[in-house]
């Protein structure tokens, strides 16, 4: 980046000397009158060639669109690698997509009756450039996800959350909060197949909410009046759900992430752009915990600002044109890459949507996947409501979790970031990878019926499955104390069954089969059944009926407790130091958190591995 | 200096104790808290209309002898099946307990299988498998007058376990049919 720019700052200044010494042609010359005249001078107050100080700082300070930058700033932000100007690209993508919003909004009516018929009219080319424009939308909405996702991974590798900007990424997770929610909200609009369903699926989140959904634990509200009728202004999604949704998408969420970007950049300028530590002076305060160290903050944070302008230590630069040329340069690529992508690939349109025919497999938005996916592992309230509240809780806490100042400014590829923060980063990154494992997962390996196909399996072969047998952790323990461990011949019981566990699952067939026997002895003969013939499935079902042993719950609690007291102590034993750095607060928080990020794999390891679905049960909730 | 306060509060008329000021704080703070109170109630009350358009949850479905025995019929557009057991009829809402998607009937496995989740039900509507965590609802299934089925989606019967999702004794029997 740096040698292209001196290339490129070479050739301007060549192009100049050259003009300068010919003789003046038509073109210089009307430019020449132009910034003479007194129309241009009463919009640009200064005049061009900005090359002395004062008029590089005049240029930032007079333009209400570059005021938002300081005049100068470090010179690490030059480096590609340092930022990768992903919080450049997420602002120019968000410019584009209001640009393009509004202009389909021109063509597009949320109505039920007219809105698909709008997306066939965009299809068809009823609207000159409508199809583009509709996938410059789609493209640079899904841009825009993957940029700021991967920009809140660049700022905390490069630590630029840490004090004085740790409020700046709470502002920041909330504005990632927000983009997620305006690509949801979107994606209702074209009403089809594919938007209803997604919706519905995630609308549905919301009637588990705790007490306020219909179908969530401690349910205070029926289906008339909970959150998931006031988010959809019907028990469906239907005309109402359409209309609040393109309200939500078209005007309350632009507005309010335009203003949360403002005050975002606003604190950025504020607090100075990040750089490298070495530059910094010495002795930084630990942490902001008492009116002391907040002074000593201060007077850090004062001395920092005084060795920066010394430019021996602190390569500074001049925004004009230094960093607005790159930035030109960045938005210019993002555009071209935009364009292609929308020439070459068609943002995907369905058959309308029919709310009496769900679409197999129904997937959600590629962003919300991995959520689906963890909806097949746990309860809809703890997968829909509760992990995502705490994914957004961790991620706001972040910076108030980490008191250390060590590690701000390093490029985020480099392998200081590792070995200066390996904990912090280790966490973070496994948590950012986890989140794109599962939507690749839900994504590339979900077939029909949500069963596991492989990318180059066809999803023309329907896999049956038969119905599972759920065991429960009390059945594991009850078959290691007992001494009989087969009732059933092994082939009899693997076709029953079809699962991998031969001798537990015999020892637990075997106890059910006798409570089924005695079941049937107590109700006087078998019911007749027409219908319920000799179906394996159905016999795996009645053993799943009689399996609860209330009495026994107690081992899946005690596992449950002892998982997070496990998870939280053990941190502590071999990381000792870090506990007494953390202090008991932030660790007691930050190692549940972690504990249960992990307990999500062992959710998921114990379902596939050994047929439990439930560790812990209620009458109100099961974990 | 307390001449000189005395003399501001005589100057602006202001005779205001410690009491008296608490009193008007509190008076104040309690009306803001009150009005914010009203604020969010009516935002409620305006989020939620008192009329939906949206298909009526009761309607009529055939007569008894449209459904012969074995079979598990969707009503179009209806979101429910009726199905017919060897011991009598039953309607069962056409809605995953999951998160709302419909699911399919499958004539080869004799199980219900909803396509966003994997979630699976036996014939009776009773979760067997995957994440829902309970079995299928079921409408209310009465014989009007004129002798056809009435279902009313608004009287939602929800078995909470399997043993409830197999009791067979509300099925209804009409006795147009035939038996067997």
């Amino acid at each position: 980046m740096k040698k292209f720019l001196e290339w490129y700052f070479y050739q301007i200044e060549t192009l100049f000397q050259k003009i300068e010494t010919s003789e003046k042609s038509i073109g210089k010359r009307f430019l020449d009158w132009l910034v003479e005249t007194e129309v241009w001078k009463s919009i640009y107050r200064v005049r061009t060639p900005f090359d002395t100080t004062a008029k590089r700082t005049l240029v930032m300070r007079e333009s209400v669109w570059l005021h938002l930058l300081p005049s100068k700033m470090p010179a690490n932000w030059l480096d590609f690698h340092y930022s990768f100007f992903l919080g450049i690209i997420s602002f120019y993508l968000f410019f584009v997509l209001i640009v393009t919003g509004l202009l389909l909004m021109l063509y597009y009516r949320p109505t039920i009756s007219l809105a698909y018929r709008d997306m066939l009219d965009f299809k068809y080319g009823v609207i000159p450039y409508g199809m583009f424009m509709r996938n410059l939308h789609r493209w640079g909405a899904h841009a825009m996800l993957i940029a700021v996702m991967f920009h809140m991974l660049r700022v905390f590798l490069s630590g630029a959350y840490k004090p004085p900007r740790q409020f700046n990424w709470v502002i920041g997770v909330f504005l990632l909060v927000i983009t997620f929610l305006l690509s949801f909200t979107g994606y209702l609009l074209p009403w089809d197949q594919l938007a209803m369903w997604a919706i519905t699926v995630g609308s549905n989140m919301a009637s588990y909410t705790p007490f306020l959904g219909y179908q969530g634990p401690f349910s205070l509200l029926d289906q008339w009046h909970d959150a998931h009728f006031i988010l959809l202004g019907g028990t469906v999604v239907g005309e109402a759900a359409l209309i609040r949704f393109y309200v939500w998408h078209c005007v309350i969420f632009p507005v309010i992430l335009a203003v949360l970007i403002s005050i975002h950049l606003w604190r950025v300028r504020k607090d100075e752009f990040s750089y490298p530590m070495e530059l910094a002076p010495e002795g930084i305060p630990a942490q902001i915990s008492s009116q002391e160290a907040l002074e000593a903050e201060i007077e850090w944070l004062k001395k920092t600002r005084e060795k920066l302008q010394e430019p021996k230590l602190q390569p500074r630069v001049f925004v004009w044109p230094d960093f607005i040329i790159p930035t030109a340069m960045v938005m210019v690529v993002t555009t071209v890459v935009l364009i292609l992508a929308s020439i070459i690939f068609d943002a995907p349109l369905e058959e309308m949507a029919n709310p009496s025919l769900t679409p197999n497999p129904s997937k959600a938005p590629w962003y919300f996947v991995g959520l689906q996916e963890m909806l097949v592992y746990f309860d809809p309230w703890i997968a829909g409501v509760v992990l995502p509240g705490l994914i957004i809780i961790g991620l706001i806490l972040v910076p108030y979790l980490d008191p250390t100042v060590s590690g701000i400014g390093n490029y985020p590829l480099s392998p200081k970031v590792w070995k200066q923060r390996p904990l912090a980063v280790t966490i973070f990154t496994s948590g950012f990878a986890m989140w794109f494992i599962l939507i690749l997962i839900g994504q590339y390996f979900r077939g029909p019926n949500w069963q596991w196909y492989w990318p180059w399996e066809s999803w023309a072969i329907e896999k049956t499955t038969q119905a599972k047998l759920y065991l429960t952790p009390e059945d594991y323990i009850s078959c290691a104390f007992s001494k009989r461990k087969t009732f059933l011949p092994r082939e009899e019981a693997d076709k029953l069954l079809n699962i991998r566990k031969p001798t537990v699952v015999e020892c637990i067939t075997r106890r059910n089969k006798r409570l089924a026997v005695n079941e049937a002895q107590a109700s006087e003969g078998p019911p007749a059944s027409g219908v319920k013939e000799a179906q394996p499935s159905e016999n795996a079902v009645e053993m799943v009926l009689l399996a609860p042993k209330p009495k026994y719950q107690i081992i899946g609690w005690l596992a449950l407790f002892l998982f997070y007291t496990l998870g939280m102590w053990l941190p502590r034993y071999f990381f000792p130091k870090i506990y007494h750095i953390m202090g008991v607060r932030r660790y007691v928080i930050m190692s549940f958190l972690l504990t249960t990020m992990v307990g999500l794999w062992a959710k998921i390891f114990l379902r596939l591995g050994f047929n439990i679905k439930y560790v812990v049960r209620t009458p109100w909730f099961n974990i | 200096m307390a001449e000189v306060r005395e003399a501001v509060a005589k100057r602006e008329g202001a005779d205001v104790s410690r009491r008296g000021f608490l009193g008007w704080m509190l008076a104040a703070w309690s009306s803001i808290l009150i009005f914010t109170a009203w604020v969010i109630g009516w935002s409620g009350q305006f989020m939620r209309p008192r009329l939906i358009y949206e298909l009526s949850p009761r309607f009529k479905a055939g007569f008894p002898d449209d459904y012969p025995l074995g079979t598990v019929s969707l009503i179009p557009g209806r979101r429910v099946w009726i199905v017919h057991y060897q011991e009598g009829f039953q309607a069962i809402q056409a809605i995953c307990t999951h998160l709302g998607c419909q699911p399919n009937w499958i004539e080869a496995e004799g199980i219900f299988r909803c396509p966003c989740h994997g979630s699976t039900f036996d014939r009776y509507g009773a979760n067997i498998g995957g994440p829902a965590p309970y079995p299928l609802r079921r409408p209310a299934l009465e014989v009007a007058p004129d002798g056809r089925f009435a279902v009313d989606m608004s009287r939602l019967k929800a078995p909470k376990n399997l043993a409830e999702a197999h009791d067979t004794s509300l099925f209804i029997q009409p006795e147009s049919t035939s038996k067997g």
